[in-house]
């Protein structure tokens, strides 16, 4: 058995990350320091309105001005804001090895998740009005795990090599598990499955003709 | 791409909510909604949006929506929407509705960039130069924290809203704030039991916020505004549990926000020219009608406690009738739009629609305009 697709970000220079919490709003969280680039931008070209739309994941590959970076989004698994909404993540890597290019959308978002916890922590239970600078330097400090292993699942689609700019950006989104699909799937199974209280009422109708059987044959009554 | 076609009247709304309070939802409820065969079907009217990208991404949240999913949180960047109003049997666009969409923490946080600063000070400063401000109370919270909530938020908008104020308060700018109307809009009012009305609303209020109130019209009044909290909305954008959506169609106020809008509008002009306070504004004509159904919703609650029952009866009774000749009214107002539809007067069949939303007996209960706000504007004044 071949082991399982991974590679290594570091976080000091190849992770930005911009996430809310269940109070505080949208800020870049994570990102290189004194870099001088608004990271905010580079997010907003590979996923305009800062929108996931339907898809549970979607992976774009962006240009900056030092480099090219894979920008993925997806919702949170199992956070939501205090407003029910499910908790987007932004996150951009910095010049990553060639298999994150290729296999971004197939990234295991649980395991991520699970070694950002230090991090996430803090602005997940921040309170509204404390300031971005305050959560940020609080989740730096927090996380001090310095490198991000990101894992992949065999199933991948592979990502097309352009730039996200304006119409490109549509080109390289990336389809895969809709939850709107497992809803419809599911409904689909109930509607073709044999109705399960027409089986019960279909044994009670056997059990009972067996009785009035038994009763005609031995002359129970 | 459709011709541009220029609308005969605008008008200007701003929704000022938190985070969560359901700005977007609505804003997309709306124009799904309305964009409808069938909302034209019931309504003789129906809007479309003049700008490809906005009709896009708003269809595509009100198929969200459909499908059982609130639009995903507004982040970081606002958008300014229209909205084209057209009358069935009529050419042109009688109105044109212009409303923003952006980040309900804005109101919360400073701006993390200056990109973000420059669009927030636009946005806002945008926002004040709108006709109708939609101070949004957001229902869920309402209904989870009760008065601790409402006294917290007012307390809290009110402070911004006077920062903002103060950062725009040039002399071109109080003249225009001094046109602004405000309606206190209460959301998500699927979430709360289905017999409270406006009215209930504005007493919670009032019982509660007083003071809150009172603060924010002063601030307001400081820059000549000062009729805040006067005009009261419930509104819902879905039916739904908070976190999931039940029934998309089954909305509440979503018809009453421009006509409502357009009636303050109107009513603020009738402050501005009369001096003489209720009975003036009663039988000030059309735009004003729905004032009558409001003083007799007061007056037959009170009678409603009146101890001897065969006074009741008799009340009740003369209520009936006069609230049956009101109706009648409603016809007059269907008599006048077939007039202009026949005639193609597009803005004044728009007005008569209008109306007849605002005189619709179930929409009655979800916009409550007290009549004695004459008076405080007076003693402002």
């Amino acid at each position: 058995m071949s082991p399982r697709p991974e590679s290594i970000i570091f976080i000091d220079k190849q992770l930005v990350w911009m996430t809310c919490g269940v109070e505080v709003g949208y800020q870049v969280l994570l990102a290189p320091r004194a870099s001088g680039i608004v990271w905010l931008d580079v997010i907003e070209q590979a996923f305009p309105h800062f929108e996931i739309g339907g898809q549970s994941l979607r992976a774009v590959e962006v240009t900056y001005e030092n480099g090219r970076a894979m920008a993925v989004a997806f919702f949170d698994p199992t956070h939501c804001d205090s407003s029910s909404r499910p908790i987007k993540h932004f996150m951009l890597w910095l010049d990553a090895d060639p298999i994150v290019f290729d296999k971004a959308t197939a990234v295991l978002v649980p395991e991520l998740m699970r070694q950002l916890v230090p991090a996430f922590s803090v602005i997940l239970t921040a309170s509204r009005y404390i300031s971005e600078a305050d959560i940020c330097r609080q989740a730096w400090e927090k996380q001090k795990e310095r490198s991000l292993r990101l894992d992949f699942s065999g199933k991948a689609t592979p990502i097309k090599n352009t730039p996200a700019k304006t119409s490109s950006s549509k080109t390289s989104v990336l389809k895969n598990s809709l939850p709107l699909d497992k809803l419809s799937d599911e409904s689909e199974e109930e509607a073709l499955a044999f109705p399960k209280k027409f089986v019960v009422m279909a044994i009670v109708i056997v059990v009972l003709a067996i009785i009035a059987a038994l009763f005609e044959v031995f002359g129970l009554a | 791409m459709a011709k541009s076609i220029k609308p005969q009247q605008t008008l200007k709304v701003a929704f000022l909510g938190g985070r969560g309070s359901g700005k977007t939802t609505l804003i997309a409820s709306y124009l799904g909604h309305m964009a409808s065969h069938r909302w034209q079907k019931e309504h003789k009217y129906y809007l479309s949006s003049p700008d490809s990208a906005d009709s896009k991404r708003l269809n595509g949240q009100f198929q969200g929506l459909c499908d059982g999913y609130f639009p995903e949180a507004t982040v970081k960047r606002s958008t300014a929407y229209r909205f084209h109003m057209h009358v069935e049997d009529c050419e042109g666009v009688p109105l044109e509705i212009q409303w923003m969409d952006y980040p309900g923490e804005w109101w919360e946080r400073e701006p993390m960039d200056a990109k973000e600063s420059k669009q927030r000070n636009e946005a806002l400063k945008n926002m004040m130069q709108s006709q109708v401000c939609f101070l949004v109370i957001d229902g869920a919270e309402l209904k989870k924290h009760g008065e601790k909530y409402l006294r917290s938020y007012l307390a809290h908008m009110t402070n911004e809203i006077a920062n903002i104020l103060r950062q725009n308060n040039s002399k071109k700018r109080s003249k225009q704030l001094r046109d602004m109307v405000w309606i206190l809009a209460l959301s998500k009012a699927d979430l709360l039991e289905k017999n409270v009305t406006a009215g209930d609303f504005a007493d919670f209020v009032n019982r509660y916020a007083a003071d809150q109130i009172h603060t924010l019209r002063q601030r307001l009044g400081e820059v000549g505004c000062p009729s805040l909290g006067m005009n009261y909305l419930l509104f819902s954008s879905v039916l739904g549990t908070g976190q999931k959506i039940v029934d998309i169609h089954q909305t509440i106020g979503l018809d009453l926000i421009a006509p409502l809008a357009l009636r303050t509008i109107l009513e603020k002009e009738l402050q501005n020219f009369e001096q003489s306070a209720i009975l003036k504004r009663i039988f000030a004509g059309s735009a004003d009608r729905g004032a009558l159904p409001a003083v007799f919703g007061l007056l037959r609650q009170w009678l409603a406690k009146w101890p001897e029952r065969s006074t009741r009866e008799i009340a009740d009774l003369l209520f009936s009738r006069a609230e049956s000749w009101l109706n009648s009214r409603a016809g007059d107002l269907q008599k006048e739009l077939s007039i202009h539809q026949q005639a193609g007067h597009s803005l004044q069949a728009a007005e008569a629609l209008l109306k007849i939303a605002l005189r619709k007996p179930d929409n009655q209960k979800y916009y409550y305009v007290p009549l004695l706000r004459v008076s405080s504007h007076e003693s402002a004044a």
